[in-house]
């Protein structure tokens, strides 16, 4: 976990420093008329940051898993490749996100619909049972072959589903700082303490549900006065 | 201070008093409403919970009134297990029990000192030790009124299996060095892994996994037949295990157990952790008392029973002072390393990741029948540094230990117990068993909407003494794999689905 930290830590510095939230947000452009490529490929630096700021804090688990599940000598190794394929996911998806956000925004031609709507869809993704699902499986841990080819197999293996499920659960909260960016940083920040606080919640059952808050106000009032809280 | 004192102490039946009063207790307790805390339904709510199941096997009716939400999200569901809180929780949870009880016993007229008797089936003078006491098993009191303390659902469709196999209450736990083991392969520790609230867990601590679990899932009953939860008796299933009147008899005993373990030997210590005393942090420990009213408590509050009030009228050793490590060593031919001096106290090994991977088998094992085997390929480096600690030159308290992980059992169902046996490549190598696995709570371990997302439970057995013998025959450099065999007492079929992810082996400096 201190490393984990470390890695989002620095990340959110390089961020900081360089004035990168969102989608290369120093760039002028007219809404809705840059090209996919050319914005694309402003947006991999940034989303790469972001991904790493926000979500290394949550892999402390399946990191645990990867080291006490590997031979010695092979755990940075199951490390990286676990990190690669979860990777390839995230950056896959945020394409997709960093195109729809801006289509979004053309249609809202920098009103507020386009970002009130793009709110809309994030919350009721949010409240719904897929998102739940998904949450779920932020709990699953890969079966890891010990040796050979299939060793490194399935440490990729399981960074790719984990990925998966993590776009699952993540996407629409990832998406809101493509939507808000003159509050890209401060969003994100927002953003990554409650992606932390979700993905420690227990696997729950899954149906339609409020957001988190009061069972996550609980916890952290708890944990300020254990006594008072009995 | 109430003394708790052994359930066989006179005779196990209604001439002893304290049986009797504690069936008319426990005939008032069911006979309040479930919404009243002081409740056999509310207590055992507490422990587990599943509102279908208990309508169908006729504990709950849905027309009543269940207590406010926020009462059941405090107070129900909350037994820890696959934890270093499975102890002091349990603890908690006896003391509201024997407490309320006491208050209904005194209220029908009984003795004031009345405290909760404990079952020790391990006690080998006693020849009836592993049975069930006769005043639960009978259906009538002396006065010819039904006997609470007689269920119906005790085995559920089965006929039972009592008395418990002598394997099933061996006492090796007691022989745990330290409280706090680990859940990434190597020992469990007496009391268990740390964990936050962990209602369901991952890995059980050794005194859990024997003989609690074992015990459990043998007066419960495993499943011959039936695959559904109703055809299981009720402590075989988390959820319906304290609506047994012996399910408390049974954890009196496990938290005798404790205290024993305590007393044996000085180096055995209670964590020091804060995580443990004052956790956990994101739910806290509450059970309700004589008064209806809640009695939040952490570990700090439930380290030694004479705080509480009460003490046991047996906490000698039954294992006159063995350790595991004398006799090890005295085996290996090593007598004269027994007094190198270990470092005492309870040392916390979860975050430390002392053991590591050693071999797995190659592919998942679904368990089908009465007997699956597996190879676990053993990795030559790491089969070398193990055996440079079994070098009789080596400076180390100790050689390795070598523990073999059943990781991520996932089953359909409770109420199997599997005995695992290990032996070296070959047809001519005889088997050594290496213990047994119950399941016990596998069920809701291996649903992903369940609080540890269906990653079922992984058991680690202490397979040290076979490796031992390996090495007196001819040392364990050439020794390239193990063969791991999975009997179930019963033959399991697809509608069990009992599937075993990965199967591996550990070794743990000491």
């Amino acid at each position: 976990m201190p490393v984990l930290l470390l890695v989002s830590l620095g990340a959110w510095l390089v961020l900081l420093l360089t004035g990168n939230h969102g989608h290369g947000g120093e760039h002028q452009h007219h809404i809705g008329t840059v090209a996919a490529a050319p914005l694309l490929l402003q947006s991999v630096w940034p989303w790469f940051l972001m991904l790493l700021a926000m979500m290394s804090p949550l892999h402390a688990p399946a990191l645990r898993h990867l080291w006490a599940r590997s031979l010695s000598r092979r755990r940075l190794r199951a490390i990286f490749l676990f990190a690669v394929g979860y990777g390839v996911v995230w950056m896959l998806v945020g394409a997709v996100l960093v195109l729809g956000a801006e289509q979004l925004k053309g249609y809202g031609m920098g009103g507020w619909l386009a970002p009130l709507t793009g709110l809309l869809i994030v919350i009721l993704w949010q409240i719904s049972p897929w998102k739940q699902i998904c949450l779920n499986r932020c709990h699953w841990v890969a079966r890891l072959s010990a040796f050979g080819w299939v060793a490194d197999r399935d440490c990729l293996r399981f960074g790719l589903v984990k990925g998966f499920w993590c776009v699952g659960t993540c996407w629409a909260l990832m998406f809101l700082p493509l939507m808000f960016t003159s509050v890209g940083l401060p969003l994100m920040l927002v953003i990554s303490l409650f992606l932390l606080m979700e993905q420690y919640q227990p696997a729950r059952p899954v149906r339609w549900r409020m957001l988190l808050f009061g069972k996550m106000l609980n916890v952290v009032s708890r944990r300020i006065s254990p006594q008072a809280n009995g | 201070m109430f003394t708790r004192k052994s359930v066989w102490s006179a005779g196990g039946d209604f001439s002893d008093p304290t049986l009797l009063w504690y069936a008319k207790g426990v005939a008032v307790l069911k006979q309040r409403p479930i919404a009243d805390p002081t409740s056999w339904s509310f207590l055992a709510a507490m422990h587990g919970m599943d509102n279908n199941l208990w309508i169908q096997l006729g504990y709950l009716n849905a027309t009543q009134p269940l207590p406010d939400p926020s009462v059941q999200d405090s107070y129900w569901k909350q037994c820890q297990h696959q934890s270093w809180y499975f102890l002091p929780w349990h603890r908690g949870y006896l003391y509201s029990l024997e407490s309320i009880v006491r208050a209904a016993v005194i209220q029908a007229g009984g003795p004031a000192d009345w405290a909760l008797p404990y079952w020790n089936y391990s006690d080998q003078t006693n020849p009836n030790a592993r049975d069930l006491p006769p005043a639960f098993s009978q259906q009538t009191m002396p006065d010819g009124t039904p006997n609470p303390l007689y269920v119906p659902q005790r085995y559920g469709q089965q006929k039972g299996t009592l008395p418990l196999p002598t394997g099933d209450v061996a006492l090796t736990a007691l022989q745990s060095t330290f409280f706090t083991g680990s859940n990434t392969g190597g020992d469990p520790g007496f009391g268990g892994p740390a964990t936050p609230f962990s209602h369901s867990g991952n890995t059980s601590g050794n005194l859990e996994s024997l003989p609690h679990n074992i015990v459990h899932v043998d007066v419960g009953n495993y499943l011959r037949g039936g695959v559904t939860a109703t055809d299981l008796g009720l402590m075989t299933n988390p959820d319906t295990a304290a609506l047994d009147p012996i399910f408390y008899l049974h954890h009196a005993n496990i938290d005798r157990l404790w205290e024993v373990w305590l007393n044996r030997n000085s180096a055995n210590q209670n964590p020091t952790d804060s995580a443990w005393l004052n956790g956990p942090a994101d739910r806290g420990f509450i059970v309700p008392m004589a008064d209806g009213q809640g009695w939040p408590y952490t570990a700090n509050d439930v380290l030694s029973t004479t705080t509480l009030g009460y003490d046991y009228d047996d906490i000698q050793d039954p294992l006159s002072g063995a350790t595991a490590r004398t006799t090890r060593l005295t085996q290996l031919g090593r007598a004269s390393d027994v007094s190198f001096s270990l470092s005492g106290g309870d040392e916390a090994m979860t975050d430390k990741q002392r053991a590591e991977l050693i071999g797995a088998n190659s592919d998942k094992l679904t368990l089908l029948g009465s007997s699956v085997s597996t190879r676990v390929h053993l990795d030559e480096p790491m089969m070398q540094q193990t055996s440079v600690s079994f070098d009789l030159s080596a400076d180390v308290p100790e050689p390795d230990h070598i523990y073999l992980n059943l990781e991520n059992i996932r089953s359909d169902v409770d109420g199997q117990v599997i005995d695992v046996y290990v032996s070296p490549p070959g047809a001519d190598h005889a088997e050594s068993q290496v213990g047994s696995v119950a399941l016990f709570g596998v069920r809701k371990a291996s649903q992903s909407d369940q609080p540890h997302g269906g990653m079922g439970v992984t058991q680690v057995f202490d397979i040290t003494h076979v490796v031992d013998a390996l090495y007196l025959e001819g040392g364990l450099i050439d020794l390239s794999s193990l063969e791991v065999h999975l009997r179930p007492r019963d033959a399991l079929t697809e509608e069990h689905n009992v599937t075993v992810e990965r199967i591996s082996i550990y070794r743990e400096g000491k």
